[in-house]
């Protein structure tokens, strides 16, 4: 009889089939190449031959995420992940919206709403189980405000109102759970979604860099990197608020065995921008011409160590488990700024509250971090029935059809 | 060299010794305490009418260390009665280790002991959750992660103490009315997505209606006062008793004095800053909650919990 226990730590397993839906999920995404950007922007001239519907959730069963993966829906949130990927790649986030073009501050305009609202909505107190119940007064006040906002953004771009439908969809439900009060990543692919129509309708598309251009569009979509950054890290922002304010629950947590309580998002965009710097800069050998990296990524004033920081002053995944690397990275960077809230909102070590994100920060390269993170989105967010079966489907931004290569459904 | 199973027999306080310690049995005693506990819970019925005292703890997740502390403040098995709720797995660092150790409790004083199941305690939760991660990283497969999964088939759905108050994990369903319907369901699967057992282990009571609503869990109903009136009448009962839901304060108590939520696992997620709760029901039928914090032991053995392999670190390689 053996009376040994097992190893408390055992060597991982070199196949990647033993993760429970990563094999079948990766291979899903695999065969999917991902549709030009000028096939799946839609050409104002197009719009009004798109039927926009209210989304619907078609997600009933473990079954039909095999479907899923086959539709254009899927293949849209494949493509925008990898096309956010390459905009911020070696791109700080901004410290303001400066610059921006006008096609952006509609977007903004609603952040802003959200803050303010959320500024004036306080928590009440009284007896409650977890959650505040004042966030059902900031929710509702929120579907009130934005309807106004969207059309003004629709207006604004020349693109059909009829799209409210889905795009209010899609914004409504990355905002957390109105009856759970609760948040999660089931919420954040929302706001991906919302982004991404947005974007796809034209309703962020600087009009006077790229009219209509076939060539640019294809290579920016009409949006730049700094743009998206600070897109995604005004709604970050307002969402760790809302979820502080209101103590809203972890939505569906995995705990210890998971990435982060609410967010997996942040970190694919922040390894995504520090991905970049070391791909450009430091694969590239010495003497052959290198340029240096962008002088904003660098902190100004605190002396640095080898192990957080390179040579060219990028924090390496290690950083993470200084707390004043990321002080200094978290306005720079979005990876960054989703562990400086860890930090703020967990109690104990690092290595004990949050496992795995301490595990990643003993992967050697931003790169291999980046790419890790992808596949674990597919295989725990995108590839999750508990997850994925609140998505909705309209009729244009992100259908329930099949895949066809180009932009799907039109 | 001394085993802790002989000849099919289980050397269960050896078991429970171990686990107190938070030792790992060995895999080949894990199959056998499940075989065993399969064959103790096959003639549990779908209801258990039990009798007080006795403490009724609501979800654990995988953080022994409070099980413990819990143990502590309400008194251990067998000199303290226990009604366990469901949701012991998942989460959490230790699921193996309290799931192991709640199944040998049961095994051994399996009258002063009974295991209610949770809606995690499924293949298709627990796979996604922790529990499967957990058991592929301490024992390098899922050979046990398949020994208590399918155990959990055989758990009861319901308890009910004295025949006063209903005792579930999740909440009513509208294809329950009287408790007999719940005698017949067929309890030995899988958690199914919809229907009386689905609704009974998903359920949230919704203290701002009346009626049955949607669940936006995506499985379960809602459910509201007049549902809980109406249930309590039909049956002749005067409390429900469930846990599913973390509450700030460790319980939760609605329906004017109608419903209570115990929740058992305190600073849930390492960032809740929850209390957790045991609810006593004493012999006259009173119902006091012992509120409880984080154990002490979280900090002690930090060390050991951050040396356990991951196997999201596989995406990374």
């Amino acid at each position: 009889m053996d009376f040994s226990t097992p190893p408390a730590r055992s060597t991982p397993p070199q196949n990647n089939a033993s993760v429970i839906g990563a094999h079948h999920r990766l291979q899903a995404s695999e065969r999917i190449h991902p549709p030009q950007i000028a096939k799946i922007v839609f050409s104002p001239r197009t719009h009004s031959h798109l039927h926009f519907k209210s989304l619907e959730k078609r997600i009933h069963t473990t079954d039909d995420l095999t479907y899923f993966a086959s539709t254009a829906a899927y293949a849209r949130i494949q493509f925008l992940l990898s096309f956010i990927s390459s905009a911020v790649s070696t791109v700080p986030t901004p410290k303001s919206a400066d610059g921006f073009s006008p096609a952006i501050s509609c977007i903004l305009a609603i952040f802003d709403k959200l803050d303010e609202l959320a500024e004036v909505i306080p928590p009440i107190s009284g007896p409650r189980r977890f959650g505040n119940p004042a966030y059902k007064t900031w929710f509702s006040a929120v579907e009130n405000a934005v309807s106004t906002l969207i059309t003004d953004m629709l207006h604004k771009a020349d693109v059909s109102v009829e799209a409210k439908v889905e795009l209010q969809g899609y914004f409504m439900g990355a905002l957390g759970s109105f009856q759970r009060l609760d948040f999660g990543t089931g919420h954040e692919l929302s706001f991906l979604a919302f982004f991404g129509g947005c974007w796809f309708l034209g309703a962020l598309r600087d009009t006077s860099r790229s009219p209509n251009d076939a060539a640019e569009l294809d290579e920016t979509g009409g949006i730049t990197g700094k743009e998206i950054l600070w897109i995604f890290s005004r709604y970050f922002q307002v969402i760790r608020k809302v979820v502080r304010q209101y103590n809203l629950e972890p939505a569906g947590s995995h705990g210890v065995w998971g990435l982060d309580d609410h967010f997996h998002l942040p970190y694919i965009i922040g390894a995504a921008q520090l991905r970049g710097i070391q791909e450009k800069y430091e694969t590239v050998k010495e003497g052959t011409g290198a340029t240096d990296p962008p002088g904003s990524m660098l902190p100004p004033t605190t002396k640095r160590k080898e192990s957080d920081y390179t040579k060219y002053g990028m924090p390496r995944p290690a950083a993470v488990m200084n707390r004043t690397v990321v002080a200094d990275q978290m306005d720079v960077n979005i990876y960054f700024s989703a562990i400086a809230f860890i930090y703020e909102v967990k109690k104990g070590p690092f290595f004990e509250h949050s496992p795995v994100l301490y595990d990643i920060s003993g992967v050697p390269s931003w790169s291999k971090v980046h790419a890790g993170l992808l596949r674990m989105y597919n295989a725990e967010v995108l590839g999750k029935f508990p997850v994925v079966q609140h998505f909705g489907f309209g009729g244009v931004l992100f259908p329930w059809t099949p895949f066809n290569g180009g932009g799907g459904a039109r | 060299m001394p085993g802790l199973t002989n000849g099919g027999t289980i050397d269960l306080d050896g078991c429970i010794e171990r686990l107190y310690r938070r030792e790992l049995l060995a895999e080949s005693v894990v199959e056998a305490v499940c075989a065993k506990a399969k064959e103790l819970l096959i003639n549990e019925s779908n209801v258990i009418h039990i009798k007080a005292p006795v403490s009724v703890v609501g979800d654990i997740h995988g953080q022994f260390f409070d099980l413990i502390e819990l143990f502590r403040v309400g008194g251990f098995p067998p000199l303290t009665n226990y009604l366990f709720l469901g949701d012991y797995v998942d989460r959490g660092y230790f699921s193996i280790e309290t799931i192991s150790l709640l199944t040998c409790l049961k095994l051994r004083y399996p009258n002063r002991v009974y295991l209610v199941r949770g809606n995690h305690e499924s293949r298709g939760i627990s796979q996604n959750y922790g529990f499967y991660s957990e058991c592929k990283a301490k024992y390098g497969n899922s050979n046990v992660w398949n020994y208590f999964t399918d155990m959990f088939d055989y758990l009861t759905l319901s308890v009910v103490i004295d025949d006063r108050i209903f005792c579930i994990h999740g909440g009513l369903s509208p294809n329950v009315h009287s408790i007999d319907q719940i005698k017949v369901v067929d309890r030995f699967k899988e958690i199914p997505h919809e229907g009386p057992m689905a609704d009974l282990v998903w359920s949230d009571p919704d203290p701002d209606k009346e009626d049955f609503g949607i669940s936006t869990r995506g499985a379960g109903y809602t459910f509201g006062a007049e549902i809980v009136k109406k249930f309590l009448h039909v049956n002749d009962m005067v409390h429900i008793l469930r846990a599913h839901q973390l509450c700030d304060q460790g319980f939760q108590v609605l329906f004017d004095d109608r419903l209570s939520t115990v929740w058992s696992a305190p600073n849930y997620c390492y960032r809740c800053g929850n209390m957790a709760s045991v609810l006593e029901v004493s012999d006259s039928g009173e119902r006091t909650f012992n509120v409880f914090d984080a154990a002490p032991e979280n900090e002690e053995y930090r060390e050991q919990q951050a040396l356990q392999h991951n196997t999201m670190t596989e995406y990374f390689l």
